[in-house]
């Protein structure tokens, strides 16, 4: 069954490849349809699943067993949520993109076939399978980039392209190490956890996890290595940029979770200290170049480094506790994973409209915006709500998050998480800022006749406002199901004397 | 049942977002008013019915982590005054709104208003931090309200940021609080022994005193109130006089731990106290002087926790919340009928609206009675409250508290003959026109003033002093009550004298330096470091952006460049260097294949010869190696 959600977006897009472009109205509601079906597919997991550590709705199938390598998938509470944001997100793209007009058939059968390695990463058992959909989902985003993108597209794609292969070459370095230190030879995820294979292997073993976590820092993205991710969102078209930043920035965060974090936990202690600055400085620094920023999509773009940098640096905190602080261990890490699904539904929502500023003004600069509030009030509406939700107010996805990482690395590493709230305060200035910069204050006569926010466009907004708000609000259901999961890795990090 | 609690902030709130969305949709003009009063009365009936029996709920919000919410005495009387001034409030917005801009900032006064009840019923310091921040966002939306203008809407954006700086200090104590203790509960953190007690304590102390306006953050409160500000940005300081020194009162327990905490308090409420009414002394502007005068005011607040005493802190924010909010309708009442708060404007006799035919109005009565109170002129609530904060203090201390009380009285009274003098007429009490909701505002808070006054009674005070947790402090001599008293006497009479001597603005106050004067008119400068903090961390900041394109961006770039280089280089380098190698070695061999034809000369002599050379060097080989 889990096969038929992984798949389902794929055959739906090799059967469009076979109708011809011009029915535009097929293609716009396809994407639609199968996403949508996909989001109550997710829905429908959520009803099967019983709330425990282990995997459900695993799927097994064997490719090459001399090599190790098999066809393994399922779900437990971490990959779950993330599963269903992928789908919400991907649908919310969908009905943005219904405005699409240039070479649409294209468009919807690539973000289909976007969506199918989305979902694998997330939902990928064997080390092999995952590098496979993360590798693809690269190829996938780069030629949506290039195919769509604005101006300087062909750079950006590129430079996106050989950036992120760099990191994924990396990765598979790390995956190859850990499949030769493994007793069974093997690359299977749940195998390895079971045997951390890496134990007392000394240098190795921290080489592999430098590896490894190149190939994490460059996807998440962190201070240094995060350079491609402002001109690829800048370029790239809104759709593209809302699946960029909400779902493939996870799978670096999902990576340090799961293949880091719990994959080599002994060297993941050895060096938590290195993973826990890097998220700091990822935090401020992240936020302090979006206050900066002279567009609203690079804003939205930094943003997105200092939401990833509280993941980075609750998973370093984890790593530097002592065995006595489990409980602020598992918090922490569910707090990552409603950090990931905070940040999908509030950043893909972001930049959603800045793909609807642009339409109406071809521009994201803020200095030939203001007082956009006159023209289109529920636009600046649903853009201020997206905008503190995203800056951490209660009632939101996100502090939920941030509530549980901070009160957990605040524990752990008082200093540290005293620090990071700055970064708090800090995004907080850049989006106030910046956004009054677009809808308050004077306006120019140029956008007098702009039009507010269209029936698609309010319906996408809403998806994803409601979702994070629910999220916000009630979000016991979906604490549940992580929870477990997290005490799971909680227990393997713990297990190193 | 007792969920019926959870009502009281929710119903505000639902209708804050209703009015909120109406607002986005243009629509709401005529629904926003009697929406927000009916909500506001169910919520002010609901809190009183909650009053009856005091109770604690405990919500599970996920795993682990639970919200608490606490009504008793102290919830009940932070509510219902929460409520009563927002009527008021209402009034006056009413009054002083053009119909286009209703539902929002009716949308957002409620949503002010909610977070404050939601503060007040608050039994851990989470609910507190999330109604705390929700509360921001409003003050926000409503001090920079006239959004069409930047330069407003900036300030509205500098006023969050400050209030936001406060809310980290309580995020901190939070976190700090449930990593140690595993409960966000005030009662449990108190339990807590170790050093942890004293991060969570400065982070308390740092987020009341941001919050409370005091120095050196008071500047928040004057941006907010500032002489562009919109009427219903004015109110917000009337509204958020409840919540001031609140959440001191609720954790004293957690105070009361770390022992340095109590008498810095005492010191930096005794010293806002004082300073701020100076600068309050000397502003040209109702709004200005009525937002310096709650920095000072919310000082003797923060003052009365410092002493330990926290029903006198209580009995201030009550008794202030009714005097201010009466001041500030009276402020946007001349508003309304004049066009200006500038004194200058007020005390001018050549103005539009001069009248021969000077009648005394019921609202230049009732803003005198809120001036008198707030100067501490017996036996009006001001002056009660003021006497039992400095009940306790210790010299030093009481003697700030002193002249801080005489200086309060001094601008209190200054602000009293101005009005008292102005030639403007405003009009009398006309219940028919609809545009004198405010007179009804005022009337109500003046009943709340004069009701303060039955504090006097002992069997009032005593039933007060139970409803407030915490300890109490010694009520005040009677001969310490009159100095008090005399001492704002003394001050309505000087001003009076001023007043006279120099009946137009600009204001100077003798015995003190112009220079002095400037630099309290100016808040201190704190508006110039503030702005100035503001433009470095914004250049800081495009200087990190620029760092971040031109540096680290083109290093990583220059990286890759190195190896597309290194490999084209290689590409054309190798390329040559292997086809030489190549080249060299079919050299080679060929010139070896000339070179083996030489011995081939056909000559059978000549192969014996080679074949002897070979062997004997093939002899002289073994036998060196054997």
């Amino acid at each position: 069954m889990i096969s038929i959600f992984l798949f389902l977006p794929f055959i739906a897009g090799l059967f469009l490849c076979l109708i011809p472009p011009k029915h535009l109205g097929v293609f716009r509601w396809a994407g639609i349809f199968i996403s949508g079906f996909q989001v109550l597919f997710a829905l429908f997991l959520w009803v099967g699943f019983r709330i425990s550590s282990g995997i459900q709705y695993e799927h097994f199938v064997k490719w090459v067993p001399a090599l190790g390598i098999n066809y393994r998938v399922g779900l437990d509470g971490i990959s779950l949520p993330l599963v269903t944001m992928t789908a919400i997100v991907f649908l919310a793209s969908f009905i943005y993109s219904y405005g699409q007009e240039k070479r649409l058939k294209e468009y919807i059968i690539l973000f289909l076939f976007l969506e199918t390695t989305c979902l694998g990463v997330f939902l990928a058992l064997d080390l092999i399978i995952f590098y496979l959909f993360w590798d693809l989902s690269l190829i996938f985003m780069f030629f949506i980039i290039l195919l769509w993108g604005h101006k300087n597209r062909r750079r950006a794609a590129f430079k996106f392209l050989i950036y992120t292969f760099v990191g994924s070459l990396s990765l598979l370095i790390g995956i190859i190490g850990l499949y030769l230190m493994s007793e069974a030879r093997s690359f299977d995820m749940l195998e390895i956890l079971a045997e951390n294979p890496l134990a007392g292997s000394g240098q190795t073993g921290s080489l592999i996890l430098l590896a490894l976590g190149i190939g994490f820092a460059i996807k998440t993205p962190t201070f240094p290595v995060h350079t491609w991710l402002p001109p690829a969102h800048v370029e790239a078209p809104a759709a593209g940029s809302a699946i960029l930043a909400g779902i493939l920035l996870k799978m670096g965060t999902y990576g340090f979770l799961r293949i880091g974090m719990g994959m080599a936990p002994e060297q993941w202690r050895e060096y938590a200290w290195v993973i826990m600055v890097i998220g700091l400085i990822s935090i401020l620094y992240g936020a302090l170049v979006a206050l900066g920023q002279r567009s609203f999509k690079a804003l939205i773009a930094y943003t997105s480094i200092n939401h990833m940098g509280y993941i980075v640096l609750g998973l370093g905190a984890v790593g530097l506790a002592g065995n006595a602080s489990e409980e602020l261990q598992t918090l922490i890490i569910t707090g990552s994973v409603t950090q990931m699904v905070a940040h999908g539904l509030v950043t893909g929502m972001l930049f959603l409209f800045t793909g609807m500023l642009y339409q109406r003004t071809g521009t994201y600069e803020f200095k030939r915006l203001g007082g956009l509030a006159r023209v289109v009030p529920v636009f600046a509406g649903f853009t201020a709500v997206a905008a503190v939700a995203s800056f951490g107010l209660p009632g939101f996805a996100h502090f939920v998050a941030e509530l549980q990482i901070f009160a957990g690395t605040i524990g752990i590493v008082p200093w540290a998480g005293i620090i990071a709230l700055l970064g708090v305060l800090i995004i907080a200035g850049a989006f106030v800022y910046n956004l009054q910069r677009i809808f308050f204050g004077a306006m120019d006569e140029e956008w007098r006749l702009m039009a507010d926010l269209k029936p698609y466009e309010l319906v996408a907004s809403l998806l994803l406002t409601l979702s994070f708000i629910i999220v916000g609000i009630y979000p016991n259901w979906l604490i549940k199901v992580i929870q477990p999961a997290s005490k799971a890795i909680t227990d393997i990090i713990n297990t190193i004397p | 049942m007792s969920f019926i609690i959870l009502t009281i902030p929710l119903l505000p709130i639902i209708a804050a977002i209703i009015l909120l969305i109406a607002a986005l949709l243009q629509r709401g003009k005529k629904l926003a008013f009697p929406l927000s009063i009916g909500v506001l009365i169910i919520s002010l009936g609901l809190s009183i019915y909650a009053s009856l029996n005091p109770l604690q709920i405990d919500l599970l919000w996920f795993e682990p982590i639970s919200l608490s919410f606490k009504i008793d005495g102290l919830a009940s009387i932070m509510q219902v005054t929460a409520c009563l001034i927002t009527i008021a409030v209402l009034t006056a917005a009413h009054d002083g709104l053009s119909k286009q801009n209703r539902a929002r900032s009716f949308g957002f006064m409620l949503m002010l208003l909610a977070a404050a009840l939601l503060a007040s019923m608050t039994g851990s310091l989470l609910v507190l931090l999330i109604s705390w921040e929700i509360m921001a966002i409003a003050i926000w939306q409503l001090s920079g309200f006239l959004w069409q203008n930047s330069q407003v809407a900036n300030n509205g954006a500098k006023v969050f940021m400050l209030l936001r700086l406060g809310d980290m200090g309580l995020y901190v104590a939070v976190a700090v609080a449930f990593s140690v203790v595993g409960s966000f509960d005030i009662a449990a953190i108190a339990q807590t022994s170790g050093q942890d007690i004293h991060l969570i304590t400065a982070g308390l102390v740092f987020s009341a005193v941001t919050k409370s306006a005091q120095l050196p953050f008071s500047i928040w409160l004057g941006r907010a109130l500032n002489e562009k500000a919109h009427i219903s940005g004015t109110l917000t300081g009337a509204l958020l006089v409840v919540s001031g020194g609140y959440l001191l009162v609720r954790s004293f327990e957690i105070l009361e731990l770390a022992a340095w905490a109590l008498p810095l308090l005492a010191w930096t409420g005794g010293l806002t106290a004082f300073i701020m009414a100076l600068v309050a002394l000397v502003q040209k502007d109702i709004r200005q002087i009525l937002a310096a005068s709650s920095a000072s005011q919310k000082g003797f607040i923060i003052m009365a926790v410092g002493l330990g005493s926290m029903s006198a802190a209580v009995a201030f924010i009550v008794a202030h919340a009714a005097y201010k909010g009466l001041l500030f309708l009276g402020g946007s009442y001349f508003q309304i009928y004049s066009g200006s708060t500038q004194l200058s404007y007020l005390a001018s006799d050549e103005n539009e609206l001069s009248n021969k035919k000077k009648t005394k109005s019921i609202g230049l009565i009732l803003f005198s009675l809120a001036a008198f109170s707030l100067a501490g002129l017996p036996p009006l609530s001001g002056w009660i409250v003021k006497d039992d904060v400095l009940a306790e203090a210790t010299q030093a201390l009481y003697i700030l508290g002193m002249l801080a009380g005489f200086i309060t009285s001094l601008y209190a009274g200054r602000l009293f003959w101005i009005v008292y003098h102005s030639k403007i007429n405003f009009p009398t009490l006309k219940i028919s026109t609809n545009k004198n909701l405010t007179i009804w505002g005022m009337l109500l808070l003046s009943v709340m003033i004069l009701a303060g006054s039955a504090l006097l009674v002992p069997v009032v005070s005593e039933s007060w002093e139970t409803l407030i947790p915490g300890p109490k402090a010694p009520h005040p001599g009677i001969w310490q009550m009159s100095f008090i008293g005399l001492i704002a006497v003394a001050g309505l009479i000087i001003s009076r004298k001023w007043h006279q001597q120099r009946q137009l603005e600009p204001f100077t106050v003798p015995y003190i330096p112009s220079a002095i004067t400037t630099m309290l008119y100016n808040w201190l400068g704190m508006g110039k470091v503030l702005n100035g903090l503001v433009a470095a961390i914004l250049s800081a900041s495009r200087k990190f952006a620029n760092f971040d394109v031109y540096v680290l961006d083109k290093t990583t770039e220059s990286i890759a460049m190195f190896c597309v280089r290194t490999a084209n280089k290689s590409a054309k380098d190798g390329e040559n260097g292997i086809e030489g190698l190549v080249n060299g070695v079919t050299h080679l061999i060929s010139k070896a294949g000339s070179a083996a034809r030489i011995p081939q000369t056909g000559l059978l002599h000549n192969y014996y010869a080679q074949a002897v050379t070979v062997l004997c060097l093939f002899i002289i080989f073994i036998l060196w190696f054997t």
